[in-house]
């Protein structure tokens, strides 16, 4: 069943030079208990994205136009005419959010279970004290640290057990969506393994459905039934995990894949895409992978290409979508 | 070194770019209104001082036109020897032959403004400049080594803070002949030592962790080297910035100075206020009367204090990126 | 590969910190950051050195370009030691004389692992008669200048190349800085040198990059920048410090690219660290896995990360994110996580956090690297009979 469906979603920041396209037309769907993942480089719009979800906009975030169509208990409504006050019920019990580098804004004067606690009884007054206790001990059992450690202070925490405490706070009011927003980077990869599997189980056990948004291609495989490749502000390429890696159809993806080194397998060549990641104030029109893309044409240049679904749940961006196991050359 | 030049030459170049950040930070600084006020009220008393050899032979040529061959050998528009027979009674208010009118003493108050505005530039210039160079080199080399040389140079400031320095200054006066030279030494060498260094060294201390002076560390830069060509210019905005402020602050103590007689300088504002008051013109119902003998030296000083103050805290935004709104 | 010639040995290499500030009394507690880690890098290659964060292994490679002074433990490059070089202070790098090479002199012992042992035993015997004094002035008479010379061998990249770069200086400033500080070359062949190398980390052409400041460059062209810094010198050998780690996915690959074939031709050797396994095996031949301080296993990159032996290393390995949906990898088996080496207990490092541990791992100090096949060391008691 589907819970999420976001219809062309524009978000542009505005600038003294000019708008920052950091969200421009972005859709997709999420069904419930499934999790998709958000992959792109630094600046490409992702914690853009679910912030314009969740509308946390900073002041000079401008709204273009588009839908999130949240699905509640059978009834549908559309969060981006929601006034405020409606909003505010929607977010943390509807969706909740996992900040990027969350585990550096808990509040080192206040013990970390107190600050579990405020942030469940901002959105439900009506809670006793006890039960927010309970729920919060509940809470760390459920994400994997000891609920005698409520009592303790962030620096007590090391990096990981505050990642472990965010996820219980984000799990605090019994969302139906958790958006997580890069996290584990910035943590050891043991630490990594351990949070993601946590992660992964929780989702599971409640059924919950997930986005998660990471620039690293590998954590995104490894938790996600779907994956977006975003490319300056726009999605260029969306489908179940395992098609994204066996038949790559936009030369950007291609790209991503084949840049990461293996621990496994053959020792490969990896690709290296030339240039840098385009600037998102005032981008050319166009395809906005154009200038780096081995493939381009003056097409490319000219026409901005359509978002397109190529085969069941498979969308792409790009005039020139990759035949299967075509092999492209970005040259040096 | 023996220095060849291929294509450009390098110093073009490096013109070029400071041109084009210069250009950069004008544009920021253009925003900030009380700034550019404090910019056009130090340029207007450059201007004003520097046409101060203008002023006697302006006023000859307009109002002494026909007694020329009478009163050559008279300079009613000196400063400080000036006196003018020709008005019955001083000090005279503000006429034509005087625009600011004459003090007690009989000579010309806007010749004595214009004489000395030159001098407080010179004095505040001298001063601060001395109290950055002292500032900056302490600052960058307590952050740079730590330890020992940080404690002593950290303590002194605290106990230069305390001191009161005018006091100080007042004591010395019995001793030395304060001139102006000696002033600015003085004041400039004392405040060196002061609070500077703190904000500046707190500065260093976030360019002495950063990644680049290892860099050069390792590239077997010696500790002087890394002082000179990585910390100080990193953290020469602010000094610079510091400059305005210290201007501000040898002005206004020059000003007291002048004022309990304490300084031996021919003219500066300090010293009109002074004339003033030891004439006992600055008394009771005087002080409306006889505005002319004050106002125009203190609100110069008012002026070109707060002007610099200004300033500072206008560059202060462009120097200092947390304050700078965006 | 295997017998080229050994460019840098290290022995025993030691760094403590003190983690208390104590004004007029003793530290008792030491952050052992660098702890006993000896290992040797060939001409030519590449050693990855990885491990978690806080392991040491920034403070091992900072050591050897003279950025730390060791605590303990030998460098010696190119068959000769030049730890005393490496102190400040002229009383610091007497004391290591006096504990390395005078000691054993006197009491006997052994030094063979330091190349010119037995030239100095020689020079201390005949030349100085046994006069101490006189032997450790003869060794530290040019030490400023041994240790420029060593600084010319040994350069470093730094992992953030937003921080790395001064602000205010061009990028000619930058890059001909070493050319400055060593006194090499005039102004003119000073710009053809940097323009040859921006030429080759591929910033072209030259002359657009010169003149820019390096908030006028993206990320990898910083970093681009601080590669050439590294190399104006010519150097032997390369401390990188996770050079890639801050930069965006599709740039990395060109940087990592650009180091190997720099390597190449100017036949230079890194120490590469870095805490990511799979741009280890990418960029180096052999790897060393540190954890709290200590090397725990070392060998041919492809062997370790085929049979890791150690537990940690195991660990590391499985907890690696794999690129490709299908593949399920196993639970990493390990408890706990990395706590800072203050003070730490003479056992095993990893006894707290290993799921093999016996009684032994318990009673005996930190077990020894030992060779289990060619060219793969581990140190732990699973492989000791
Ligand atoms: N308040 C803002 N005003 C103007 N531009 C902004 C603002 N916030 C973000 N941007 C710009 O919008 C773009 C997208 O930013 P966003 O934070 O969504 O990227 P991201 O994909 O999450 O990157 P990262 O991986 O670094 O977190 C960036 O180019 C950024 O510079
Ligand atoms: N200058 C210093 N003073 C005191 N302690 C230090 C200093 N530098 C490093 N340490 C400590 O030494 C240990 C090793 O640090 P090091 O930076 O070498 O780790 P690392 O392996 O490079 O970690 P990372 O992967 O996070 O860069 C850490 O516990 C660190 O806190
Ligand atoms: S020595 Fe013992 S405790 Fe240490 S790693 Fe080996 S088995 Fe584990
Ligand atoms: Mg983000
Ligand atoms: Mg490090």
């Amino acid at each position: 069943m589907e819970i999420l469906s976001v219809k062309d979603l524009k978000m542009y920041y505005k600038t003294k030079l000019g708008y920052v396209k950091a969200v421009d037309g972005i859709s997709f769907t999420l069904d419930e208990g499934e999790s998709m993942g958000i992959v792109g480089e630094s600046g490409c719009g992702k914690t853009s994205v679910s912030m314009t979800i969740l509308r946390l906009l900073p002041e000079n975030a401008e709204f273009m136009g588009g839908k999130v169509l949240f699905n509640l208990d059978g009834k549908t409504v559309d969060l981006v005419s929601l006034p405020e006050s409606e909003m505010r019920r929607y977010r943390w019990k509807g969706i909740s959010m996992i900040f990027q580098a969350a585990m550096n804004s808990l509040n080192p004067v206040y013990k970390v279970g107190d600050q579990i606690i405020e942030a469940m009884l901002n959105h439900n007054p009506k809670l006793s004290m006890d039960d927010a206790k309970k729920k919060v001990a509940e809470l760390f059992e459920l994400v994997g640290l000891d609920p005698r450690r409520m009592d303790q202070y962030p620096h007590q925490y090391s990096g990981g057990m505050k990642q472990r405490a965010i996820i219980a706070m984000a799990l605090s009011c019994d969302p139906k969506i958790i958006i997580a927003d890069e996290p584990t980077t910035a943590l050891d990869v043991i630490v990594q393994d351990k949070i993601l599997r946590e992660m992964k189980k929780i989702q599971e056990k409640l059924n919950m459905s997930m986005i998660y948004i990471s620039h690293d291609i590998a954590v995104i495989a490894e938790v996600s039934d779907k994956i977006a490749v975003m490319y300056a502000g726009k999605f260029v390429e969306l489908a179940d995990s395992i098609t994204i890696f066996k038949k790559p159809m936009h030369p950007y993806t291609y790209g991503l894949m084949h840049a990461f080194p293996s621990v496994t397998g053959e020792r490969k060549e990896l690709t290296t895409i030339p240039g840098e990641p385009i600037n998102l104030l005032n981008p050319p029109k166009g395809c906005r992978f154009a200038p780096r893309c081995p493939k381009a044409d003056e097409r490319c240049f000219s026409e901005d290409p359509e978002y397109v679904e190529v085969e069941k749940g498979h969308f792409v961006a790009c005039h020139h979508p990759l035949e299967v196991g075509e092999v492209i050359n970005f040259g040096e | 070194m023996k220095e060849e030049v291929i294509r450009e030459p390098l110093w073009k170049i490096r013109l070029r770019l400071w041109m084009r950040s210069f250009k950069q930070n004008w544009e920021l600084f253009r925003e900030k209104k009380l700034a550019l006020f404090g910019l056009g009220v130090i340029i207007f008393f450059a201007i004003f001082g520097a046409l101060y050899p203008m002023y006697p032979v302006l006023m000859k040529n307009i109002f002494w036109k026909d007694q020329e061959d009478m009163f050559s050998a008279m300079k009613p528009y000196d400063p400080i020897i000036g006196y003018d027979p020709f008005i019955p009674g001083h000090p005279s208010p503000p006429s034509p032959r005087h625009p600011l009118g004459t003090d007690p003493l009989g000579r010309d108050i806007l010749s004595q403004l214009m004489y000395s505005t030159p001098r407080e530039f010179t004095l505040g210039i001298t001063a601060a400049l001395i109290t950055v160079v002292i500032g900056t080199m302490i600052g960058a080399s307590s952050a740079y080594f730590g330890g020992v040389v940080d404690t002593f140079f950290m303590r002194l400031a605290d106990i230069v803070m305390l001191f009161p320095t005018l006091a100080l200054l007042m004591v010395l006066s019995a001793f030395i002949e304060l001139d102006l030279l000696k002033l600015a030494l003085i004041l400039g060498f004392i405040s060196g030592f002061g609070s500077i260094t703190i904000v500046l060294k707190a500065q260093a201390l976030t360019v002495k962790v950063r990644p680049f002076i290892e860099a050069a560390k390792s590239a077997g830069g010696s500790d002087m080297y890394i002082i000179f060509k990585h910390i100080i210019p990193n953290i020469l905005p602010l000094s610079f910035l510091y400059m305005m402020f210290g201007v501000t602050s040898a002005i206004f103590s020059e000003a007291v100075l002048s004022f309990f007689g304490l300084v031996n300088v021919r003219m500066s504002w300090g010293i009109m206020i002074h004339t003033a008051e030891s004439q006992g013109y600055l008394g009771g119902e005087f002080i409306g009367k006889f505005w002319w003998l004050w106002l125009p030296a203190g609100a110069s000083i008012t002026l070109l204090c707060s002007a610099f103050y200004f300033l500072g805290r206008g560059l202060e935004e462009i120097v200092n990126p947390r304050l700078r709104k965006r | 590969m295997g017998n080229e010639k050994t460019i840098l040995k290290i022995e025993g290499l030691r760094k403590l910190f003190p983690a208390e500030r104590r004004l007029f009394r003793k530290v008792r507690k030491f952050v052992h950051a660098v702890d006993g880690v000896s290992y040797e890098i060939r001409e030519g290659e590449s050693l990855a050195l990885v491990g978690e964060s806080g392991c040491g292994k920034t403070t091992t490679g900072k050591i050897l370009v003279g950025l730390y002074e060791p605590t303990d433990g030998t460098v010696v490059m190119d068959g000769r030691d030049v730890t005393p070089f490496l102190f400040e202070s002229y009383g610091k790098a007497e004391n290591y004389i006096r504990r390395v090479y005078i000691d054993k002199f006197k009491n006997g012992g052994n030094g063979n692992h330091i190349g010119n042992f037995e030239e100095y035993k020689k020079i201390f015997k005949d030349k100085f008669n046994g006069n101490e004094r006189e032997f450790v002035k003869y060794i530290l008479k040019d030490r400023k200048k041994e240790m420029k010379n060593l600084r010319k061998k040994v350069q470093m990249i730094f992992q953030d190349p937003y921080e790395s770069l001064n602000p205010r200086m061009t990028i000619f400033d930058t890059i001909s800085e070493p050319l400055n500080i060593h006194n090499i070359g005039n102004l003119k062949e000073r710009e053809e040198m940097v323009a040859e190398l921006l030429d080759a980390v591929g910033l072209t052409p030259p002359e657009t990059f010169m003149f820019r400041f390096p908030h006028e460059l993206s990320g990898g062209q910083r970093q681009r920048v601080a590669i050439a810094r590294a190399l104006i010198l010519k150097p032997r050998f390369i401390v990188a410090d996770e050079p890639t780690s801050m930069l965006d996915v599709s740039i990395r690959t060109g940087i990592m690219k650009l180091m190997l074939k720099l390597a190449d031709e100017y036949n230079m050797s890194y120490l590469y660290i870095t805490h990511d396994l799979a741009v280890a095996r990418y960029m180096s031949n052999r790897i060393a896995v540190m954890y709290l301080g200590k090397i725990v296993e070392m060998g041919d990159i492809e062997e370790v990360l085929k049979n890791p032996a150690h537990p940690y290393s195991k660990a590391l390995l499985d907890a690696v994110p794999v690129p490709d949906p299908e593949v399920k990898r196993e639970e990493p088996n390990i408890s706990g996580s990395v706590a800072k080496p203050i003070n730490p207990p003479a056992r095993c490092r990893f006894y707290d956090r290993c799921p093999y541990r016996m009684e032994r791992c318990k009673k005996d100090p930190h077990p020894q690297l030992r060779e289990i096949a060619p060219e793969h060391h581990v140190a732990c008691y699973l492989f000791e009979k």
